[in-house]
């Protein structure tokens, strides 16, 4: 059966290729990318906060910053392997 | 018109001259200003609590060269309480649901994959809450006051007034909880630019309101 340009029953065959777990697996790695995102933007963040603000726990505000930047680097590193 | 004192009749008191007037009002000011001093000195607490008096090593982007801070205030650590209490149930809420039919049906890793991401969630929360507390500050200085505002990861905003453009000072505590833990908010009436600086709940707000008193009758000698 097919409908226009697309031959669906070339297409469902390909898909069937594909465990359904690969959807699930491809949404968790956009989820520990997005946390990758989102630890670079609170160390951006971190910076411009303790521009604002000089004080001397800025320093290690700042190393936290790192830290949980590698933190979920490393981690989205493993999970792709892992998953 | 001449007034006639007899002998031993008390002479009525001297009108005191505006110069002295003046000195009175100074000494009574300068000997709050001491008394309050000690008072701060006696109440603040270490840098990463949310009542600094005379910081040591702290400094903000717009301060000037003479200007000196004289009070950081944060919220009240009770304020936590709220998003501690919630991100600890989202933590624990994994052990409750681990058993649960979706879960189960989850291949092993995936079903890892699932906690950390939900544990990554609750950290981003914790983070986000955590830098919220520490970086909103209000801030007076021997010459302003500073309202820094963290809405969110990307959204600042820095509001200052001077202290002699203050026109009124409210201190509103309501609530079992603030008035048991003696935290609420100043509304700072201004007549800069911005109409109204806030310090919501901050602990020992009639301390902060009386320091923008004295600062306010020193800028005015």
């Amino acid at each position: 059966m097919s409908g226009g340009n697309v031959d669906w029953d070339k297409l469902a065959q390909f898909l069937l290729h594909f465990s359904p777990w690969i959807l699930v697996k491809f949404l968790f790695w956009l989820g520990f990318a997005t946390y990758f995102i989102f630890a670079l933007v609170v160390l951006t963040q971190i910076f411009a906060m303790t521009k604002t603000i000089k004080s001397s726990l800025n320093v290690f505000i700042r190393i936290f910053g790192f830290l949980h930047l590698i933190f979920a680097g490393l981690l989205l590193l493993f999970m792709l392997g892992v998953l | 018109m001449v007034e006639i004192y007899r002998a031993g009749e008390q002479l009525p008191p001297k009108k005191p001259s505006r110069r002295q007037q003046k000195k009175v009002a100074q000494e009574m000011t300068n000997r709050n200003w001491r008394q309050l001093h000690s008072l701060l000195k006696k109440k603040s607490g270490p840098l990463a609590t949310a009542f600094i008096a005379y910081p040591r090593g702290v400094n903000f982007e717009s301060q000037g060269d003479d200007e000196k801070i004289i009070l950081l205030v944060r919220r009240h650590w009770i304020t936590n309480l709220r998003w501690l209490f919630l991100a600890l149930i989202l933590a624990l809420a994994p052990l409750l649901l681990f058993n649960s039919p979706l879960l189960t049906s989850f291949p092993p890793r995936l079903r890892l994959g699932a906690l950390m991401l939900w544990y990554l969630l609750v950290l981003a929360f914790v983070i986000q809450q955590g830098l919220d507390w520490l970086f909103n500050v209000g801030i007076v200085t021997n010459q302003r006051v500073v309202d820094i505002d963290f809405f969110n990861l990307i959204h600042k905003r820095i509001s200052d007034a001077e202290i002699r453009k203050i026109q009124d000072v409210t201190v509103n505590i309501n609530g079992t909880l603030r008035t048991l833990f003696n935290y609420g908010s100043v509304f700072i009436q201004t007549a800069s630019e911005r109409p109204e600086i806030s310090f919501e709940n901050i602990p020992k707000p009639a301390l902060v309101a009386r320091v923008l008193e004295v600062l306010q009758g020193r800028q005015r000698q």
